[in-house]
């Protein structure tokens, strides 16, 4: 059958893809700490109908013939710009600006990473996510302190009874990838995972080497442009319509075909 | 059987070459960096018609032919080369430090396991170790023929529009982009990718400028593509409608030439 009904398919199958991912980013466009994923295409293969410089007489062929096969997605890319800050005056809404990710013990002792610093505190005035999972290094607050206070280099504060200055409970650490890219959203909940794709984290004090500065009584929200987004949708849109009617007309041309033959 | 109905044939094989090829350029209507195919047409070689005379002064009951030139028929058409269209595309801003964009005629470098290949799309990451790499993993390849490698503790990237890159004010690096005085022998590979065959030249040093922050977007244009594809319809319909005639005849041909009553 006729090439242009496959290519015309993957592209329709791509641009599908992409809508699916439109369609998560708009979802999540007030998710704290959301990174939205872009879709991005590869052509297909070609196929050699003939080769450039096949010999013809004397001479040889200057230029080849080939067809492409279509489209495929390349990656998924989660594109890691910075996200607006949004005031909330709780001191444990923390957001970071700049590079980094705050680290946050698994149930199952794994370490995972996530940019939604929305901590609370949990019964023993632990540190916790708003999934209750410890924040990593573990850090504790008195049941009676006040005033508690995250500095932009992360040191915890707060001013415990018995005492005239603020008492310093632990440091929020950061933790850096080369490529950010590559981390696993895999679980979902904001968290992310180490792959071989993003290297070893490189943790740090916030602020050095290379990772942003924390602000206490903000969030970061979500990276999602909607006027984009639904650029892109429209952009799907048509892409996907153009390659129906790229089969239609292939099919149209099929029937021709088959309709040629007279009867009797 | 009638030459008109191959004649036909190839019209039609022709015309559904081009929806192959509109096809893939649409299905690659959002790839960035993906150059458009073109399908050109050319007309198969023809054959000379001859006019068969009886020679009055010879013996020969049927006469010898003596060869009076009447004209050339044509036998239709076929495809002659299939040429990538190297017309810059659009440059549509993304804001991710590590999106690139050309305009001009160059290409980035890259290493593949197949060797040295070249690509307009500039959709490019890090890898662990801090190198430049493309979506599929290939090294981006700088100025010295060696991969790009930026500090692996980060910090940000400026890519100056000459393609040097800077890091924390450092220059760590520059993006090779070459050019080819023969684009007709630079074929597409998939993969956003492009091969220089040797009949390309050799591989020079560019004008084009680097845009950071933006990627290339496909140069196939829907608009135009709908209408080539109309017209691919309409061009395989009336092949296929010269075909139906030559066959009504024929067919009439041979139920009522030969009938006796």
């Amino acid at each position: 059958m006729m090439r242009a009904l496959y290519s015309a398919a993957t592209g329709m199958e791509a641009q599908q893809f992409s809508m699916d991912t439109i369609s998560n980013n708009l979802a999540n466009v007030n998710t704290t700490g959301f990174r939205r994923n872009e879709a991005r295409f590869q052509d297909l293969v070609y196929q050699e109908l003939r080769a450039p410089g096949t010999p013809v007489g004397a001479s040889m062929v200057p230029v080849g013939q080939d067809v492409g096969l279509g489209v495929k997605v390349g990656s998924s890319e989660k594109i890691f710009t910075q996200g607006n800050l949004i005031q909330t005056s709780n001191p444990l809404d923390v957001a970071i600006q700049g590079d980094g990710f705050f680290q946050v013990t698994m149930p199952d002792g794994t370490t995972a990473y996530t940019r939604d610093g929305s901590f609370k505190l949990d019964a023993n005035g632990a540190i916790v996510t708003a999934n209750g999972y410890f924040l990593q290094p573990q850090i504790s607050v008195p049941q009676n302190a006040q005033q508690l206070n995250v500095g932009q280099d992360g040191t915890v504060t707060a001013l415990v009874p018995g005492s005239a200055q603020p008492q310093q409970l632990g440091q929020i650490q950061l933790a850096r990838f080369v490529n950010p890219a590559g981390l696993s959203p895999v679980g979902g909940d904001n968290l992310y995972t180490q792959t071989a794709a993003s290297g070893a984290p490189i943790v740090s004090q916030a602020g050095l080497n290379g990772t942003g500065t924390l602000q206490s009584g903000y969030l970061e929200n979500s990276n999602v442009e909607v006027v984009q987004e639904i650029v892109n949708m429209i952009v799907a849109q048509r892409a996907y319509e153009a390659n129906s009617r790229s089969i239609s007309t292939a099919d149209q041309m099929l029937q021709t075909a088959t309709q040629m033959q007279q009867n009797g | 059987m009638v030459r008109g109905l191959y004649t036909a044939a190839s019209g039609a094989l022709v015309a559904q070459s081009q929806a192959d090829v509109i096809a893939n350029n649409l299905a690659n209507v959002n790839t960035s960096g993906f150059k458009r195919t073109l399908l050109q047409v050319q007309s198969a070689p023809e054959m000379g018609l001859y006019r068969r005379q009886n020679d009055p002064s010879s013996d020969s009951p049927r006469g010898t032919a003596s060869s009076a030139f009447v004209g050339a028929l044509g036998m239709g058409a076929q495809v002659m080369d299939t040429p990538t269209v190297f017309e810059q595309g659009s440059l549509s801003s993304t804001g991710n430090p590590l999106d690139v964009a050309i305009q001009g005629n160059g290409f980035f470098a890259i290493q593949t396991p197949q060797g040295v290949r070249y690509t307009r799309d500039g959709q490019f990451s890090q890898d662990p170790t801090g190198r430049l790499v493309t979506m599929d993993g290939n090294l981006v390849l700088g100025t010295n023929g060696a991969p790009v490698q930026l500090q692996a503790n980060g910090g940000s990237v400026q890519i100056n529009s000459s393609g040097q890159i800077a890091q924390n004010g450092q220059i760590v690096g520059s993006l090779q982009l070459v050019q080819f005085a023969n684009l007709t022998q630079v074929r597409p590979e998939g993969d956003n990718r492009f091969a220089a065959t040797p009949a390309a030249g050799a591989a020079q040093a560019t004008n084009s400028t680097v845009h950071q922050g933006f990627l290339e977007t496909s140069n196939a244009n829907v608009v135009r593509s709908m209408v080539d594809l109309i017209t691919a319809q309409r061009w395989y319909e009336a092949n296929t409608k010269v075909i139906q005639t030559q066959d009504q005849a024929n067919s009439w041909a041979i139920s009522n030439v030969a009938r006796t009553q």
